[in-house]
């Protein structure tokens, strides 16, 4: 499931959606920036914040987060890339940059 | 695409794992956001929408001084548990005194530490939805009300999964909480061994945090190395904790509501030969007793005064049919 399959995630992710001109991640401060990407993940449909969690902070396998989800190794790869594209969209929506630009703006300050 | 994810894997590192609020916490955070959404979706969509985020940031945060400062600010003993069965002996030695027997219905506050001896075992409710069990040879400090601290033996945790109750498990090699759950938590040797049957928790150590979900067997060191193994939710080492389960009282309980409790407390599931059996492990209402019967013979017992048996299934299943299928 992605954002634009729930109407109300994309409705809470645009209430929090800040104009381009306010430039949102130059007001936050670097734990701030942090909660806000952990809300985020919260916030994903399905368990795609786990996943993530699992895959990238855990360094889980594809086969281990297949075995948690109870499912294949081929439909884990696929949760995983939905998980991905979710969390990017969900992080644009919210802030307005790409994973790379957040990341950049938190090594920066 | 490769370099997308190689920013996500990074932006994860940086901001690290979720940290689990407690469900009263996640309700009034969520509250608090939702109240703000609502609030800027009524405002025009402009510049107060950024600032709105800042107040719903800053509403988290004021929720979150507040239950820190409730959770550390409160010294004085506060009754947080009351013993619910006892096979055995039970001591309680508050702080800075001797110790003394516990009996069934009396109450444990914070600064208490409680022990069983190696013929003993113990169960409390703690809260309104932990059932918390002490294996043999377990000793265990009530720090507050979300807190206990593990020196010896086992603790078995049963948190009702719908808007569980927050308790923090430490010991010398990292913390665990829980998400509405069933797990264990054993010390062996300077060694935590986290089971979990049901659920997910958060364990925290030396090295950060990471999560276990159900069928996990996590054990960690006090040098923060984590080793996962598995365990199945009927395995016969949760025994202990069902065998020390409180006294279900069944009467008028439908057949049904015993049946689900059976199955929670041997980590099975309730399967129905028919449509039929179930109507009738639904209408059907219990009287008696099973006072002293583990959830297993109980079952047998309850089963053989009514119109519906056990039929042959795998281990994690109770299938129920009535006699006459």
């Amino acid at each position: 499931m992605l954002i634009d399959d729930s109407p109300e995630l994309r409705a809470a992710l645009e209430a929090v959606e800040a104009p381009a001109s306010d430039d949102p991640l130059q007001g936050y401060g670097n734990a701030e920036t942090r909660r806000l990407i952990q809300s985020v993940l919260d916030r994903l449909p399905a368990r795609y914040g786990d996943v993530l969690e699992w895959k990238y902070i855990e360094g889980r396998s594809v086969e281990e987060i297949g075995e948690l989800l109870g499912i294949g190794q081929v439909a884990a790869q696929s949760v995983l890339a939905r998980a991905r594209t979710s969390f990017r969209e969900a992080l644009e929506t919210v802030f307005g940059s790409t994973a790379q630009d957040i990341l950049g703006t938190l090594r920066g300050k | 695409m490769k370099g997308d994810d190689t920013s996500i894997e990074e932006l994860l590192l940086q901001v690290g794992a979720r940290d689990e609020p407690s469900a009263e916490m996640t309700l009034e955070v969520q509250a608090a956001v939702h109240a703000e959404w609502q609030s800027m979706l009524r405002a025009r969509r402009t510049r107060r929408q950024f600032i709105a985020v800042g107040i719903a940031a800053s509403a988290v945060l004021a929720v979150g001084v507040a239950f820190f400062g409730a959770r550390y600010m409160a010294p004085s003993p506060v009754q947080v548990a009351q013993i619910t069965r006892i096979d055995g002996h039970l001591l309680v030695r508050p702080q800075g005194q001797t110790a003394r027997e516990l009996a069934v219905a009396q109450s444990v506050s914070t600064g208490e530490t409680i022990q069983t001896d190696d013929r003993s075992r113990a169960a409390l409710q703690f809260g309104d939805q932990v059932s918390l069990r002490l294996d043999q040879g377990t000793i265990v400090k009530v720090a507050s009300a979300d807190e206990l601290v593990l020196t010896a033996g086992a603790l078995y945790i049963d948190s009702q999964a719908q808007n569980p109750q927050a308790l923090t498990v430490r010991t010398d090699a990292g913390s665990v909480r829980h998400v509405g759950t069933q797990y264990e938590v054993r010390t062996h040797a300077d060694d935590m061994v986290v089971s979990v049957r049901e659920g997910r928790v958060m364990i925290a150590n030396a090295a950060g945090t990471s999560s276990g979900v159900a069928g996990e067997e996590i054990r960690v060191t006090p040098r923060g190395e984590i080793v996962r193994g598995t365990v199945a939710a009927h395995d016969p080492r949760w025994q202990w904790a069902a065998s020390t389960a409180p006294q279900f009282d069944i009467n008028d309980h439908t057949l049904a509501v015993f049946l689900e409790w059976v199955a929670r407390e041997t980590g099975r599931k309730v399967v129905y030969a028919s449509s039929a059996a179930q109507s009738a492990a639904n209408g059907l209402k219990l009287r008696g007793s099973i006072v002293g019967l583990d959830p297993d013979t109980a079952l047998n017992a309850v089963l053989s005064t009514t119109q519906l048996h056990r039929y042959q299934t795998k281990d994690e299943l109770i299938g129920i049919a009535l006699t006459s299928d």
